[in-house]
């Protein structure tokens, strides 16, 4: 049998360039998940951790409440629940026609504010455009199945997607200017109240800590079983 | 002539087949049959001698390795789970801890008057007070307070009534082995939840297992629990029940309790 001496030294480049690449690729993915196999993740927190399987209860009043606030994804449905339970109608419809005004007069701000936002989600983001450009530029090439489905997973996957789902007077991440819009009773969970653009300072009143943001204030409180900041009025005194 | 009959005959001979299937394996099934009865007697009454006897236990400690499905907005449902130490006093002491898988830790305690509800990782605290017992306690948490306390009806003394109302339909299933203990295996239906239960075929009717399923929610997730490590003679200290906060650790309200103080606030300030 002949061997063609060539087609095995491109065959052996070929291989040396893919093992790199992958190598890099696969890198960039583990950068991007925040640290490599072995060492300490911390936890995604976008995936919900609430329904009713968590509470664990027979009795359908336990667990009515946390299926109705479980399903659309775990930010959305925390502030609608407490929306709702507020029960204050005029004040949400108040709070979106100020945010829909805010949008109107302040393009540029709103820009920004988006722009921020996707810096948030950043490296995530960026390391998942990292991956796909990788991706479309070797694997067109080398072709690997076990591979295109897991770029198929990663790029169908919606986890990172709850954030590009929400709209304008339905979010509790406005910008500082934007914040006196949010209804008094309104819970942020505390990743969305992280990535908010003001940095919140600290008072003590009585003992218990208010947070303000902006013209917004806010208490810690337990919420289905998580810590969530409420918007509470001014405190005594400020 | 003889081939024509032969033909009819063969093809009267399957439709019949055909027709009689369906009702031939529901009677197999057995339990859709409608004059059949939908309880068991016998299993209802297996699963209310395990509740008494919990209810009836002055003082006990357990262990479950829990899990439940969480519904995702893509509709892929995510595993979280953890393990969950529950000592009971009656009538009026519990204390709960729970290590999820992701190392955090809650810490829930009643100790008759009061209730305390702790994430020691994220370092707070909230109390209310709640004078009462345990059944009273479990239901202003989990109902009004709105917050998960999984296991707390196995605990509740009145769980027995609630399942005697409840459950419309189930039955003797099998019998298993979990964790090396022979059990019956009941499986029984209400209108929002379907659930099984293993129950210890020998010696006292300690539960073993129990797996819940909200067929109603989105998705049908699943509450599944296995039990180990029953002392009915616990060793109790005097701090078991005694909520010290921790070092630095901050006091929080619970969202519920905060809304309805603002719109008492917003009232009273309407009234002026």
């Amino acid at each position: 049998m002949k061997i063609d001496k060539k087609f095995v030294m491109k065959l052996m480049i070929f291989s040396a360039i893919f093992m790199f690449l992958a190598g890099v690729t696969f890198d960039t993915y583990a950068r991007g998940r925040g640290s490599g196999r072995g060492s300490h993740r911390s936890a995604n927190r976008n995936i919900s951790r609430q329904g009713p399987a968590r509470t664990g209860s027979m009795r359908s009043s336990d667990f009515n409440r946390s299926s109705r606030s479980s399903y659309s994804g775990q930010r959305q449905s925390a502030q609608r629940s407490s929306m709702q339970r507020t029960g204050n109608t005029e004040r949400q419809t108040q709070a979106r026609q100020k945010a829909q005004d805010y949008k109107a007069a302040n393009p540029d701000k709103v820009k920004d504010f988006q722009d921020k936002r996707a810096d948030n989600a950043g490296d995530i983001q960026e390391n998942r455009q990292d991956w796909k450009d990788t991706n479309r530029e070797d694997w067109q090439d080398y072709g690997d199945k076990a591979r295109n489905d897991r770029q198929e997973f990663y790029d169908n996957n919606e986890y990172y997607r709850y954030d590009d789902d929400w709209e304008w007077g339905d979010n509790v991440e406005y910008p500082v200017g934007a914040m006196a819009a949010v209804a008094v009773g309104t819970a942020l969970t505390v990743s969305a109240f992280n990535s908010m653009t003001c940095n919140p300072t600290t008072v003590y009143v009585s003992g218990v800590a208010y947070y303000q943001c902006g013209s917004t204030w806010y208490n810690q409180a337990y919420q289905q079983g998580d810590v969530v900041y409420v918007v509470v009025d001014t405190p005594p005194g400020y | 002539m003889k081939r024509q009959t032969f033909n009819k005959c063969t093809w009267a001979f399957f439709l019949i087949l055909l027709l009689a299937l369906p009702a031939a394996s529901q009677t197999e099934q057995g339990v859709e049959v409608k004059d059949a009865p939908r309880i068991d007697p016998e299993s209802i009454s297996d699963l209310v001698e395990s509740l008494e006897f919990l209810s009836k236990a002055g003082s006990f400690s357990f262990t479950a390795e829990q899990e439940y499905d969480a519904l995702q907005g893509n509709g892929q449902k995510i595993e979280f789970g953890g393990v969950h130490k529950l000592t009971v006093v009656r009538p009026d002491k519990v204390r709960s801890d729970i290590v999820s898988r992701d190392g955090s830790k809650k810490l829930f305690v009643f100790d008759g008057k009061d209730i305390y509800y702790s994430d020691i990782d994220d370092n707070v605290y909230a109390s209310v007070p709640r004078p009462g017992d345990i059944n009273q306690a479990i239901d202003y948490f989990t109902e009004d307070l709105q917050m998960p306390l999984p296991l707390g009806q196995l605990i509740s003394s009145d769980t027995y009534e609630w399942v005697k109302k409840e459950i419309y339909a189930g039955g003797f299933v099998d019998q298993s082995t979990i964790n090396g203990v022979l059990c019956d295996h009941l499986a029984f239906r209400t209108k929002n939840i379907d659930f099984q239960v293993w129950i210890a075929a020998e010696g006292d009717p300690i539960q073993t297992r129990l797996v819940i399923d909200y067929k109603n929610s989105p998705g049908e997730p699943q509450f599944r629990a296995m039990f180990r490590d029953w002392n009915f003679k616990p060793e109790l200290s005097d701090s078991l029940f005694v909520f010290k906060p921790g070092e630095n650790m901050r006091k929080i309200g619970f969202a519920p309790v905060l809304r309805t103080e603002i719109k008492s606030e917003e009232k009273e300030g309407e009234k002026k």
